[in-house]
């Protein structure tokens, strides 16, 4: 049996004790507290350490260097348990800015003893430990995995599994055009080529080796980097890189949130001083009478700018024009998959879209697409860091049946808890867009793993595209 | 229902303070008036008073007034009940109307339009 010993605080123990557990299915997992760990670092008993990276810097270090001073030679994992890693954000606010706070983190903490962060995915940190065997070095290594990929420093070499979407994409920017489109496993590639880093404007000469990693489908690529000089800088440039993709936070959104935040209080401190001038809690005099109306008109400029910035915000926002026209919802997904293809080639052939009856639905096309987009792009690239979406659209009697079978590198249930209430919330939107008319199946632990999503058949025809 | 008799109001707003003071300044305009402090109570005495006209917030923590909106509208019994949605949310009011909100106001809003608001939608009750 495999065993791994965890090392985290308590809060934190009953959960990653359970997603260890699930990771492996054959493991026995331990768990003990940072500060047990560093007096008695000698476990040569076990498979696998683990760190939470939820710990602090100080008691990761701590951790890490009784260890090595003890001569542990076991692979040491420092890996988001818990619930940090996957929160249910269903949204890109936050999680990548997080990731890429904890790769700065960890990389300043950990340069001293051969550690390096990429910014990774909860799926490929998964997928880390349920195939350690790609890594040659890790018991001499240190993996540090966060959302979107994991690497091993160890003998002056990089080692890097590589699958989350984000990473994916800054990596295919670095080495431009080297990654196929589409691979099968075991094709390897090798190149040499040279990365910019944009803070110090060095290249960075590196040779790369390639191969493509499938097991049942495609899960990323497995990359030795060798030739660096300097693992940090080519770390600094991976990052500048992801960081660059990441998109910004909507305006919009802000200003919504903002909107809230502040008309809330003026609406008390309006309803307050309304309620005392007219005078139902006692009389007030004329003076008290005069600076109420002050305080009442400065609550109505106050209110009146928020809707002006409001209202500045949505303009800007505006990018397409829109019109009425008809259109059906395989016409939508089919879309949906184009771009799923064009901006994932990894999942190439993995997104499958059957049509059997047209589907006519009466919403806001331009706000289905999106929401499904995101639905899919969620569970693609997100928190649920599914490795494939397949989505299918069936005839069911009065209804379409869409199902979106998404497959975890690390299996279902690895991400079933955290993952469907983030795609459940996205359809409690559908449900407002198509007016109750769509039922969700909301079991979140299906054993098929599928999200299954009806739409009704008839529908009037009220769609919004853009008028090109 | 008797002309002499109250109308009733059900409001449904997280914020304890505002929730209050439309409680004191609707009493005082003649209805009887209910208040819940989220989505899941407000569906609860919703469906146990049958009010004459609901105002609902929509942010609220646990079931939200959209849930809310959507469950009284859903049901047979409770879906003649006309809601008027008080919010500070921006934007939303396409959706709230898509899910068969009668009145959509955003705070702060003039009290007096409530008032017209409330007076128009229990007219005919």
């Amino acid at each position: 049996m495999h065993k791994i010993l965890l090392i985290c605080d308590t809060t934190a123990c009953s959960a990653a004790n359970v997603e260890l557990g699930d990771i492996h299915d054959e493991a026995s997992v331990t768990v003990i507290a940072p500060d047990e760990a560093a007096v008695q670092p000698a476990h040569s008993s076990y498979d696998q350490i683990i760190i939470d990276m939820n710990l602090s810097d100080a008691q990761i270090q701590s951790v890490i260097s009784a260890m090595r001073s003890a001569g542990v030679s076991i692979p040491i994992i420092i890996y988001p348990t818990g619930k940090k890693c996957w929160t249910a954000v269903p949204s890109t606010q936050g999680r990548p800015e997080n990731a890429a706070g904890d790769c700065s983190r960890h990389k300043r903490e950990h340069s001293g003893c051969g550690a390096m962060v990429i910014s990774g995915e909860a799926s490929i940190a998964g997928a880390a430990c349920i195939y350690p065997h790609f890594f040659d070095d890790i018991d001499s290594g240190i993996i540090i995995s966060t959302r979107e990929g994991v690497c091993v420093y160890s003998n002056n070499t990089i080692q890097m599994l590589i699958g989350g979407s984000i990473v994916q994409r800054h990596i295919k920017e670095l080495f431009g055009d080297y990654f196929p489109e589409e691979y099968k496993s075991g094709d390897g590639i090798q190149f040499d080529t040279v990365l910019r880093h944009a803070g110090i404007g060095r290249d960075i000469p590196v040779h790369v080796e390639a191969v493509p990693i499938a097991e049942k489908c495609p899960l990323g690529w497995y990359i030795l980097v060798t030739g660096l000089e300097n693992f940090s800088e080519f770390f600094e440039t991976v990052e500048e890189s992801a960081h660059q993709l990441m998109p910004p936070e909507f305006p919009e959104t802000l200003m919504d949130r903002l909107a809230h935040e502040v008309r809330t209080p003026a609406a008390l401190i309006k309803e307050s001083i309304e309620l005392i001038a007219e005078q139902y809690l006692g009389d007030i005099n004329a003076m008290q009478k005069q600076y109420l109306d002050v305080a009442q008109k400065n609550i109505g400029r106050l209110v009146t700018a928020v809707n002006l910035m409001l209202e500045h915000t949505s303009a800007n926002s505006v990018i397409a024009k829109l019109d009425v026209q008809d259109c059906n919802i395989h016409d939508i997904l089919h879309s949906i998959v184009v771009t799923l293809n064009q901006l994932y080639p990894y999942l190439a052939g993995s997104i499958h879209l059957h049509h059997s009856a047209e589907v006519v639905v009466k919403t806001d096309q331009a706000k289905l697409a999106y929401i499904l987009y995101t639905l899919m792009d969620m569970l693609v690239s997100g928190q649920a860091g599914a490795e494939s979406v397949d989505v299918s659209v069936r005839s069911l009697d009065a209804h379409a049946l869409i199902i979106i079978h998404t497959r975890y590198c690390g299996g279902d249930v690895l991400h079933a808890d955290s993952n469907y209430p983030d795609a459940l919330e996205i359809c409690k939107v559908l449900l407002w867009l198509l007016k109750g008319s769509l039922t969700v199946d909301s079991e979140p632990n299906r054993p098929d793993g599928c999200l299954k999503i009806i739409l009704p058949l008839e529908y009037e025809t009220q769609i919004w595209r853009n008028e090109t | 229902m008797s002309s002499t008799q109250k109308k009733q109001v059900l409001i449904v707003e997280d914020e304890q303070d505002l929730l209050t003071i439309l409680q004191i300044r609707l009493s005082r305009d003649n209805y009887e008036v209910f208040t819940a402090p989220d989505g899941q109570a407000g569906l609860e005495l919703a469906q146990t008073i049958k009010p004459d006209v609901v105002v609902l917030d929509i942010m609220m923590p646990g079931k939200d007034g959209f849930s809310l909106l959507r469950d009284l509208k859903g049901n047979e019994e409770t879906c003649h009940i006309p809601v008027i949605v008080v919010t500070a949310r921006d934007r939303i009011e396409e959706p709230c109307a898509l899910e068969g909100a009668e009145r959509f106001l955003v705070k702060p809003y003039e009290y007096s339009v409530l008032q017209e608001s409330i007076r128009e939608l229990t007219a005919g009750v």
